[in-house]
């Protein structure tokens, strides 16, 4: 919108598309899974839409990629592997070393993510995630580390390529900083 | 023949390390019509670049038999014509009957040309095969990644449009480079860096196969020094195998010519801080960088061999300069300068930390 000239969006009939809510997108996805003969477990459903928010062609995308690969049984973690998202532990773990404020200890894990492949922008976003949701760092913190995570992802996704040491600015967490 | 090739696994069944990826791409044989293969791989560039590129050969020759092995190599020049004028692009092709295989980020800005016009040269032409099916083509892109974001929707375009007469293979090193378009239509396939203990088992495997006494631990050592990298640990063990046989189980592993130049030059910098020292320091760069080494590379190995000999509370500071330079020389031309600005501020920061310590 913001890209389109007042004179021409005065003359045009706007029409705004939300992104497709979780129920919508769900079963539409049993109705496919019905119609394939496939099946899935509830997990699976419900990792599925956490990570694709809102897009259906992904999702049938993975699904097909999932049943290829994997058979007409499809569980969550399946899911994961075909959509290049990260497993909830890494992330976690990733973290923990964080907030351990022991630098060896991130470097490792950081080295560690890098040699197991997962997209730097993927591990950016699902640590955003799990440092919101954290309920033992204060908001003042919270704000502190998601402006060196933006750091990080301008860094790695803008015309540059990602690099390893990018997941390593956000690493203070110092919990003194006021 | 080296070790390396001698071993590298042909078919996805002999794979030895990653099977199970092995076992998933072989239920994508015969490919079915929407497969688009993101094949993504991070860090340590040329390993695991090496084992992408095994893993998709032996798909080929999954797919299309002992014929997909007999590749040529091309290099052509095409005529293209950008309206008002004509752009001559040179590019290296590997192909076979079957399948071609191309890095279009080589001729740099004007990729998306390659791109809207070579590749959907190549797909629109379908093959027939003997008994007159309609076959397919397969084109193996590398290092898309490092293709612009409008060679990137342009083959957004002509993936949907050719679906049905060629199926792609796409390689890149981050899948975090590549747009959301693409990645939501292709399968992705991530490739980690193989875990010591597999390494150790291949290292043990190629022993037994070449009629090696492997002393106890011997094998975990050339792994552990691999860092995770198994092409360099196969190329080790045959390095020490020329150097000394039979083993003996404290034999020093001989590490790589340029690593041991960059601890050198960690060890020049930590040693003496002055403007004569980085003046020292820049020669040796130099040197790293006319034999081709990437400045990443050394940038990232300078940074490793430095923060082992730091204190704890300089780590955290030199490591995000080190982001920030290794950041703005992917942004400019000259690596040089960058990383002289690096040794430069590590300097500073050490010198101000030894002043403020011992006084």
């Amino acid at each position: 919108m913001l890209w389109i000239i007042e004179p021409l969006a005065s003359r045009c009939a706007k029409f705004r598309f939300k992104l497709l809510s979780e129920e919508i997108m769900s079963s539409r996805i049993l109705h496919i899974c019905y119609e394939e003969g496939l099946t899935r477990d509830a997990e699976a459903l419900s990792t599925l839409s956490s990570i694709l928010q809102g897009d259906l062609r992904r999702d049938i995308t993975y699904l097909q990629g999932g049943a290829r690969l994997f058979g007409s049984s499809i569980s969550s973690k399946d899911l994961i592997s075909v959509s290049g998202a990260i497993l909830l532990e890494v992330t976690e773990a990733l973290y923990a070393a964080c907030k351990s404020g022991d630098f060896d200890l991130v470097n490792k894990e950081v080295n560690n993510v890098i040699a197991e492949g997962y997209p730097v922008s993927q591990m950016l976003a699902q640590l955003f995630e799990v440092v919101v949701e954290a309920d033992d760092i204060s908001d003042e913190q919270k704000a502190c580390i998601c402006k060196s995570l933006a750091t990080a992802d301008k860094a790695g996704l803008g015309i540059t390529k990602p690099k390893s040491n990018n997941i390593q600015q956000p690493i203070p967490n110092e919990p003194t900083r006021p | 023949m080296l070790w390396v090739d001698k071993y590298r696994p042909k078919t996805l069944d002999q794979v030895i390390v990653h099977q199970d990826i092995a076992q998933n791409l072989k239920k994508l044989v015969p490919p079915p019509i929407y497969s688009f293969l993101l094949l993504s791989a991070f860090a340590f560039l040329w390993a695991l670049w090496f084992w992408q590129k095994t893993l998709i050969m032996a798909l080929l020759r999954q797919i299309f038999g002992t014929s997909a092995e007999k590749v040529k190599v091309e290099n052509r020049t095409w005529k293209i014509d950008a309206g008002s004028r004509t752009i001559d692009l040179e590019l290296t092709t590997l192909s076979s009957t079957n399948h071609v295989e191309l890095s279009p980020s080589d001729v740099g800005f004007q990729d998306r040309y390659i791109v809207q016009e070579i590749i959907k040269e190549m797909a629109k032409n379908r093959l027939i095969d003997t008994k007159g099916r309609k076959g397919y083509k397969v084109l193996v892109l590398n290092e898309v990644d490092k293709l612009s974001r409008e060679a990137q929707h342009s083959l957004r375009r002509t993936m949907e449009k050719y679906s049905t007469s060629c199926r792609l293979i796409l390689c890149c090193n981050s899948s975090s480079k590549v747009t959301e378009a693409i990645r939501s239509r292709c399968l992705n396939v991530r490739i980690n860096a193989p875990k010591e203990e597999q390494i150790v088992k291949v290292l043990e495997f190629i022993g037994k196969k070449e009629g090696l006494q492997l002393p106890p631990g011997f094998a975990a050592r050339v792994a552990d020094k691999s860092n995770r990298s198994l092409r360099r640990a196969i190329l080790s063990l045959e390095t020490c195998r020329v150097q000394q046989y039979p083993f003996t189980s404290n034999q020093a592993i001989p590490p790589m010519d340029w690593e041991e130049y960059v601890s050198e030059i960690s060890a020049d910098i930590m040693r003496e801080q002055s403007p004569k020292r980085l003046f020292q320091v820049r020669g040796k760069l130099y040197e790293l960088l006319i034999n081709c080494i990437p400045p990443e590379i050394v940038l990232k190995r300078l940074l490793s061999e430095l923060l082992k000999k730091l204190d704890e509370e300089l780590k955290h500071e030199v490591c995000h300069w080190a982001a920030y330079y290794e950041h703005r020389m992917r942004l400019g031309q000259k690596a040089i300068f960058h990383l002289e600005a690096f040794v430069a501020k590590f300097m500073s920061i050490y010198k101000g930390f030894l002043i403020a310590t011992f006084g």
